[in-house]
């Protein structure tokens, strides 16, 4: 049974969670922090891939990375082809969709920080930056490794969109889930099943720490 | 109050017995709307009919999917299904014989006409599209006329893979793939108007025999039957014939010719 | 000794509307000067000395009103200047202390000297610990130690930046007599080294 699609869909997971945690910091320090009255617009925003259907977002996806889409023209016009059918493409499709679920995790570990620790790091003469970095995040950590994680997982199981810009090229965008649902479809029963109980297990693992961290099960630091 | 329910209900029950739900191969999309319309004006029957790939339905309908008709891409399925005792007795017919065509948005700056199987190969074509082979009865095709025209082994690198042959048309129509080989039914349809079609040759491919079964847990064995019965008139062959489909017991069409009406 | 010329320090005029609970609103509204030693501010629970510490630090924004230390302008809505609490060189100990719980005990009480070069932050550090009496501390978690000990430490925190002022909100609460007047002690004797206006403000004798 050939690791390709496995591997591919650890790739991109990895990816996309590691480039998620960088945009969703920023954002989420805003929406944790700033006090503008029109917070909850951004909120919705970033929850809309919640509760739209995968496939609507991977057809937006695809209409958007076309050659008449705006994200498109701007890929042709830099690097001379288009973004569907590409590892990048679904980099960039699987980073939409899994957006809240990076977000969230890090609003609620910044919001618990207690909010007389950053006065302290302020009256000390820490700048937002500073009291960022040593406070508010080694605090947040859990909230962190959640958002790592579930974007992880998240991504590892992506179908709908993956199904609509992949164009299932193997080792390229044939993921696990893809390639499922191909032995599925040529009635390899036998070969789907072992895919499926792989990802269920890793998936199940990749559970298992987040909660074990959220239960305090381990922390890095002896609790006050 | 309880004759007011029953007022209320009786159009309601009699409505579902006389509707006729059909599971579609996505190449039949818009074949099917025009046969489903002509149908329901002649008689005061429903059809819902839902696409999908053939791969799909069989695997539905063998847990239970509530459909009265199949209507498969390729035949190899309802066969599955009759062996497996699925299918009504009987009812087992071949409706139409798939073709596959290229077909090239009028965006991509190749000669389709007169480059018939070389435009695949040219420079302008980043991405082919078509549908899988490894469970669609018009991908398979589709690398067996590429294979016979001896352009496989160049093109594969720039194949994409539709999960069924509308997702693969609908590449193409999008413009992330510059060319493709899809269904003539669908490369007939109004949403590909803007496009040339060049017809690849039956002899290039096996035929794409396409059957369907009525569900032995059909609720409405009637109407499905009937159904049936109006794709084997001639008023449903002509349809069938408009949108590129060939039919089993007429004789072969002269495949030199491409036609487009 | 000499006598000591008492200039005010801190001087500080402040109108501030808060809503409290239920939809009532709470003016404060005090005009005060305070010199260098420990000042004590007395009123029950409620009466807003909480919201006047924060409007001397720079948490708040009074609606109206002017403070200055030592002369300097930490806020004037006259003249709209309004200072950051990073820029005001204030101490404030806050009643749940708020040390860091994530760092050493000797990291929470470096934590102000960033500026210094590392030698002389440590100097520091280690000196105004032995002041308090918890020097050897150093190395422990806020987790692992008393709460007199914490006490000590957050004072030794705050004052090790050679703050302009100190403000303490309900200080040394929960701890008994002995241990309240030994802390006590040590501050005065660091006050009479730093001569500070201090601001303790409390609801209990």
């Amino acid at each position: 049974m050939s690791m390709d699609s496995l591997l591919l869909s650890f790739r991109l997971a990895l990816c996309v969670s590691a480039i998620l945690l960088v945009l969703a910091m920023p954002l989420a320090y805003w929406l944790a922090y700033s006090s503008w009255r029109g917070k909850f617009l951004v909120e919705s925003i970033v929850a809309l891939p919640l509760v739209l259907p995968p496939t609507v977002l991977g057809f937006y996806a695809l209409i958007a990375m076309g050659p008449r889409g705006p994200l498109g023209k701007l890929w042709i016009a830099l690097f001379g082809h288009g973004l569907a059918f590409t590892f990048t493409g679904l980099v960039i499709a699987s980073i939409l969709y899994s957006f809240p679920f990076a977000v969230q995790p890090l609003i609620a570990s910044f919001e618990s920080v207690d909010q007389r620790l950053l006065h302290a790091s302020a009256i000390l003469g820490a700048g937002k930056l500073r009291t960022f970095r040593r406070v508010i995040l080694p605090l947040s950590l859990p909230g962190v490794i959640t958002a790592l994680v579930l974007s992880f997982a998240h991504t590892l199981g992506e179908f709908g969109v993956v199904l609509m810009v992949g164009g299932n090229l193997a080792g390229v965008t044939r993921t696990v889930s893809i390639d499922i649902y191909d032995r599925v479809q040529s009635l390899e029963y036998g070969a789907a099943n072992r895919m499926a109980i792989i990802l269920l297990v890793i998936s199940f693992g990749v559970l298992a720490a987040v909660y074990a961290i959220n239960r305090r099960v381990w922390t890095p630091w002896t609790a006050k | 109050m309880a004759a007011a329910a029953c007022v209320f209900l009786a159009p309601r029950i009699l409505a579902q017995e006389r509707e006729i739900r059909v599971a579609a191969a996505a190449d039949l999309k818009f074949a099917m709307t025009e046969l489903a319309q002509q149908f329901e004006g002649q008689t005061h029957d429903k059809v819902s009919v839902t696409y999908g790939s053939s791969g799909n339905f069989f695997s539905q309908i063998q847990n239970g999917a509530p459909f009265d008709l199949f209507f498969s891409a390729d035949i190899e399925y309802p066969k599955k299904l009759e062996a497996a005792g699925f299918a009504e007795p009987g009812t087992l017919y071949e409706y139409a014989v798939g073709k596959i065509v290229i077909w090239a948005p009028y965006q991509t700056p190749t000669d389709l006409k007169n480059q018939g199987w070389n435009a695949l190969l040219s420079l302008a074509v980043q991405r082919i599209a078509i549908a899988n082979p490894d469970h669609a009865p018009y991908g398979r095709a589709a690398v067996a006329a590429m294979q016979k025209a001896g352009v496989y082994e160049q093109a594969r690198f720039r194949l994409v893979y539709g999960e069924n042959i509308a997702q693969a048309a609908q590449f193409v129509q999008s413009g992330n793939a510059q060319i493709g080989i899809i269904a003539k039914s669908l490369a007939l349809s109004p949403a590909m108007k803007d496009g040339e079609i060049w017809e690849i040759p039956a002899d290039m491919y096996s035929p794409i025999e396409q059957g369907a079964i009525v569900l032995k847990s059909a609720k409405n064995k009637q109407g499905a039957q009937k159904f049936l019965d109006f794709l084997k008139s001639e008023s449903g062959r002509r349809v069938l014939e408009k949108y590129g489909f060939a039919l089993p017991n007429m004789p072969k069409a002269n495949s030199a010719v491409p036609s487009r009406p | 000794m000499d006598r000591e010329v008492n200039l005010p320090s801190l001087a500080a005029d402040i109108r501030k509307e808060r809503r409290g609970a239920h939809g009532s609103t709470f003016t404060l509204d005090v005009s005060f000067e305070a010199s260098p030693g420990i000042t004590i501010l007395f009123g029950p629970s409620g009466s807003g000395k909480s919201t006047l510490l924060d409007c001397l630090a720079g948490f708040l924004q009074p609606d109206d009103g002017r403070i200055a230390v030592n002369g300097a302008i930490l806020f004037d809505s006259g003249n709209r200047v309004e200072l950051p609490p990073q820029k005001r060189n204030i101490a404030y100990v806050f009643q749940s202390l708020a040390l860091f719980p994530h760092l050493t005990v000797g990291q929470n009480v470096e934590y102000g000297l960033q500026q210094l070069p590392a030698p002389d932050r440590q100097k520091r550090a280690a000196e105004i610990l032995e002041a308090f009496r918890v020097g050897k501390l150093k190395d422990r978690k806020p987790g692992e130690i008393s709460g007199g000990e914490q006490q000590r430490i957050a004072l030794a925190r705050s004052l090790v930046t050679r703050p302009r002022i100190l403000l303490l909100d309900e200080p040394l609460t929960g701890l008994d007599a002995a241990l309240k007047s030994s802390i006590i002690e040590d501050l005065r004797v660091w006050n009479a080294a730093n001569r500070i206006p201090i601001l303790y403000v409390t609801h209990s004798r």
